[in-house]
């Protein structure tokens, strides 16, 4: 409860912050909102013309990549960009000031900040998933939509891991931020390889989505299997939980260890 | 012109002063160029008999050519401009003997000339070697290379105007960003021109992002008659002197506007 309650005192500082340069935050977020907006609509340009890829229809491709987005929108807001800026914490030293603090470095990093650029993603993911959603007939009931939570839960644990992981590996070389940029960047990271089923992808690759990172998990297995899509390993639609776990065990693991690498940068 | 090709030298060594960059942006160009590769072969895979105004062959050859293009096209041209002029740097540069926009582009010059080495040169050779379809038209290839070069002036051209815009505006990076959206769809990098609905065609009429990939992509890699070669080319002139006069206007408008912060 006392974490909740930091978190609403840091975050009101931290758009205290923001609001102070008046039409900025604004602009950002309709930046961001034109940004995403656009690539849906290339989306949509690209069906326009296509019926279907790797037998999914327009609406199930859409399902299946909203729903991996509003988890990666929710991670992003707490782990984004204090993970972003970890290789430059490092290389200038700053991250000493983490270090000093009453509560952990990365609970701090977490709480003292909110990512608000990713909320026209988030609200876009929205509109087009409840879009999609409503052109498909998913039978729900309880079980199904237990799952499905489930499902976005461990999504958001794998996002959050591979981020984290991104951001621990600033501990050992200093330029993370490439390693970031490959898999995240919008125009051509790894993850936009998840916005489509896998299934398009070579075995190398979905080797790659499935088991390095995880992205596949995130998504399309998950939603494949609510979709009653054939797999060519059907268990995977329920593997999701489990690789989120992983993810998680790894990135505390290589964070800790991270963390007691650490010397500073000198001076 | 000796100071201005140093210029381009500088460029030059900005952009491969960081081998792990150029590694990086390097395997960044092949993940790309592999999701589109994938995704396109596999939407012309299941939708076998459906009318679509392009081929397989022909979508995945434009994809090929659009993203080779991109890796010495795009430029930090807006970017560098807006920083200069925000910290006042730019006055740095105004007191020297040289045109403020001659140097931009001599240092752009060197910047596309290490794409062209590091990335562009290499992918071709990688796709050569992996893809082993034919990728240009051969006889269209001459005005190709002119389209190219006319599609290189007009991108500078067009960042430019961009970038000088940070003499009225005090934040650039919203304006920055909300264009290169437009200009991702709009100009034909990401989805081929053809395939847009007739209203996004239309409106793209009027703007200069076609110039920059649909016109030239589609001369190397798409059979045309020479009429049509000759408009688009036109097409590509007309915006040419259109982006000229409006980055010599928009110059020595901003000029005038120009306040360096500090004593």
């Amino acid at each position: 409860m006392y974490l909740l309650k930091m978190y609403r005192h840091f975050v009101v500082i931290y758009m205290k912050g923001k609001l102070a340069y008046h039409c900025s935050l604004l602009f950002e977020l309709i930046a961001n909102t034109i940004q995403i907006g656009i690539y849906f609509a290339g989306f949509l340009v690209i069906f326009r013309n296509f019926d279907n890829i790797a037998g999914w229809s327009r609406d199930e491709v859409l399902f299946m990549f909203t729903t991996s987005w509003l988890a990666y929108s929710l991670s992003c807001f707490f782990f984004w960009s204090p993970m972003k800026d970890m290789g430059e914490l490092i290389r200038s030293g700053k991250f000493d000031l983490y270090l000093t603090r009453p509560i952990g470095p990365m609970l701090y990093m977490v709480l003292q900040q909110f990512q608000y650029t990713f909320i026209p993603r988030l609200v876009l993911s929205v509109y087009f998933w409840i879009r999609s959603m409503s052109k498909l007939s998913i039978a729900w009931n309880a079980q199904s939509l237990l799952w499905y939570a489930v499902n976005m839960l461990s999504a958001f644990v794998i996002f959050s891991s591979i981020t984290v992981f991104t951001g621990s590996i600033s501990f050992w070389t200093v330029k993370s931020e490439e390693i970031v940029s490959l898999l995240t960047n919008n125009n051509y990271g790894l993850k936009n390889y998840t916005d489509y089923p896998v299934t398009i992808y070579n075995k190398g690759v979905r080797f790659l989505l499935c088991f390095i990172v995880p992205y596949a998990f995130t998504g399309y297995y998950p939603v494949a299997g609510l979709l009653g899509k054939p797999l060519p390993h059907p268990c995977f639609a329920y593997l999701s939980p489990l690789i989120a776990f992983v993810s998680l065990v790894a990135a505390k693991f290589l964070w800790s260890s991270g963390l007691g690498h650490y010397n500073s940068a000198g001076a | 012109m000796r100071k201005y090709l140093d210029y381009s030298w500088i460029g030059i060594k900005e952009h491969t002063a960081y081998a792990g960059a150029v590694r990086a942006n390097f395997v960044s160009k092949i993940v790309y160029l592999y999701m589109q590769f994938a995704m396109w072969t596999a939407l012309f895979a299941s939708n076998a008999g459906k009318d679509v105004p392009m081929s397989r062959d022909g979508t995945l050859r434009y994809v090929i050519v659009a993203t080779i293009l991109s890796a010495f096209v795009e430029c930090d041209v807006i970017g560098r401009i807006n920083q200069q002029i925000r910290t006042g740097d730019i006055a740095n540069r105004l007191i020297r003997p040289m045109d403020f926009r001659a140097m931009v582009f001599f240092r752009q010059l060197g910047t596309s000339a290490a794409g062209l080495v590091l990335y562009a040169l290499p992918l071709t050779i990688l796709i050569a070697l992996l893809y082993r379809e034919p990728l240009v038209c051969s006889e269209q290839l001459p005005y190709g290379i002119l389209s190219v070069l006319l599609a290189y002036l007009i991108q500078f051209l067009y960042s430019l105007i961009i970038g000088l815009m940070a003499f009225w505006l005090i934040v650039t990076w919203p304006l920055n960003m909300l264009l290169a959206a437009i200009y991702k769809l709009l100009s034909g990098a990401w989805i081929p021109a053809a395939m847009f609905p007739d209203l996004l065609a239309k409106i793209n009429l009027f703007l200069p992002f076609r110039a920059i990939y649909a016109i030239p992509v589609s001369i190397i890699t798409t059979p045309m008659s020479q009429d049509s070669i000759r408009s688009e080319l036109g097409v590509q002139l007309l915006w040419a002197v259109i982006l000229f006069g409006i980055a010599e206007l928009t110059w020595h408008a901003g000029r005038k506007k120009l306040i360096v912060q500090g004593g």
